[in-house]
């Protein structure tokens, strides 16, 4: 049950009793009941829905601590599944460009892999090496965005520049090869859209080459951080079952030590 | 274990309510009974030679208009199921009427089905039995029908509601 605003305001502190007070400000221990503490009801979201990545949690907090917490994740749903229905099957791959706006190529090349699966098509092998470059590409500019955010979610927003910076040389080499930044739409069903440029393979060693400067870089700057890891170790930390148990893969499953 | 030898272990343990199996596309499927399902779905999970610990997705499918499956009921509810100590998959079917649309819940075995069966009522309209929290997962409560359901117009238009504090 969402919690209504009237159980949100129900469970906070009484009003001060003076009535010489005229603002609505609380002291230390004052209007909980018998001296104890009370978790407090905060709202967060959701913002407008022009900004990215929008939800709601409604969260129960004791001091610092997330008690509970009730996520609405509605708000981007945009009802593709339903779209996809009409139509034929390459009329959906500009779709699948905005199910993740960072890693669009692997969105393109799982549904066309899909097709291909029910159709029985077989790739040619170039094809296959083209995906796999481009989905790895794409992976670790998801992988910066993810550790760049998270870092400026902590204050650290030099880190997410200088990884930001890292995902544009990578950028630059997805759209040398889509013409596009983000809807690129460059699966197609049984191949892609056209070949790898001219000088691919120079300017991805130069653009990895200079990835990995930063992340050196980034990795002097938080590995050992004081601040970063007394805020990030074993903070939400999830342990094998539950990380199994609610189907989490990827890097996650990875660190509680499924290989 | 590869696909024949999961099939053979779930029949050999549940006979007939395990009712059709097919290896199309190298996804091995079983067929289960409805009434069968929570039984199937617990020793997937719990046998030793299967271990079914991760459940991949849930999801539905509806078959109103799908030829030659008249007689059938009209949904499918569909379970993916991973091992992640032996390595292997299966996906679990079982058919469900229109009339009552109602499976027994997966929530006791495997966490994520919370959110899963969520979507699956949200987007589908099918209710899952003893679920704890069974609102929509997606869609807002005043929301009218469930999209994903054939006899959903793509452009049906639903009321605005305004802000609800």
């Amino acid at each position: 049950m969402t919690p209504t605003p009237e159980t949100t305001r129900a469970s906070a502190p009484a009003a001060p009793s003076d009535p010489a007070r005229r603002t609505q400000e609380f002291f230390l221990g004052e209007g909980v009941p018998e001296g104890g503490t009370e978790n407090l009801v905060v709202n967060l979201g959701p913002s407008h829905p022009a900004m990215h990545g929008i939800v709601r949690i409604v969260t129960e907090l004791d001091g610092e601590q997330v008690v509970k917490t009730d996520v609405e994740i509605g708000y981007l749903h945009r009802a593709f599944e339903k779209e996809c229905e009409i139509g034929p099957y390459n009329a959906a791959m500009p779709y699948t460009d905005r199910l993740n706006y960072v890693s669009p190529l692997i969105n393109n090349f799982g549904y066309c892999s899909a097709i291909e699966k029910l159709l029985g098509i077989q790739t040619t092998e170039r094809c296959q090496y083209i995906r796999v470059i481009m989905s790895e590409i794409s992976r670790i500019c998801d992988h910066l965005t993810c550790v760049g955010a998270s870092a400026m979610e902590l204050g650290a927003f030099t880190v997410f520049l200088y990884m930001i910076k890292a995902r544009e040389f990578l950028w630059e080499l997805v759209e040398d090869v889509t013409g596009a930044r983000l809807t690129i739409s460059y699966g197609r069903v049984g191949g892609v859209k056209a070949d790898l440029p001219d000088g691919f393979a120079e300017k991805a060693s130069h653009a990895f080459k200079q990835t990995r400067e930063v992340l050196d870089e980034v990795h002097r700057l938080l590995t050992g951080n004081r601040i970063f890891m007394d805020r990030m170790v074993g903070v939400g930390a999830l342990s094998r079952e539950e990380t199994i148990g609610y189907a989490i893969n990827g890097p996650l499953l990875r660190a509680v030590g499924v290989p | 274990m590869d696909g024949p030898d999961i099939f053979a272990r779930l029949q050999e343990h549940f006979g007939a309510a395990v009712r059709a199996t097919h290896a199309d596309h190298d996804d091995h499927t079983l067929l289960v009974d409805l009434m069968a399902l929570p039984d199937v779905l617990r020793f997937c999970r719990d046998d030793a030679p299967l271990r079914f610990d991760m459940l991949m997705d849930l999801t539905a499918v509806d078959y109103l208009t799908y030829p030659g499956r008249e007689d059938s009921p009209r949904f499918e509810v569909v379970y993916h199921l991973y091992s992640v100590p032996h390595n292997h998959r299966v996906r679990i079917k079982a058919g469900v009427d229109e009339d009552e649309p109602v499976v027994p819940t997966a929530v006791g075995l495997w966490p994520i089905a919370n959110w899963l069966e969520r979507e699956v009522w949200d987007m589908f309209g099918l209710r899952f039995a003893d679920h704890p929290d069974l609102r929509r997962l997606l869609l807002y409560e005043e929301f009218v029908g469930h999209p994903l359901r054939k006899d959903y117009p793509v452009s049906r238009r639903q009321p605005l509601i305004g802000p609800r504090n």
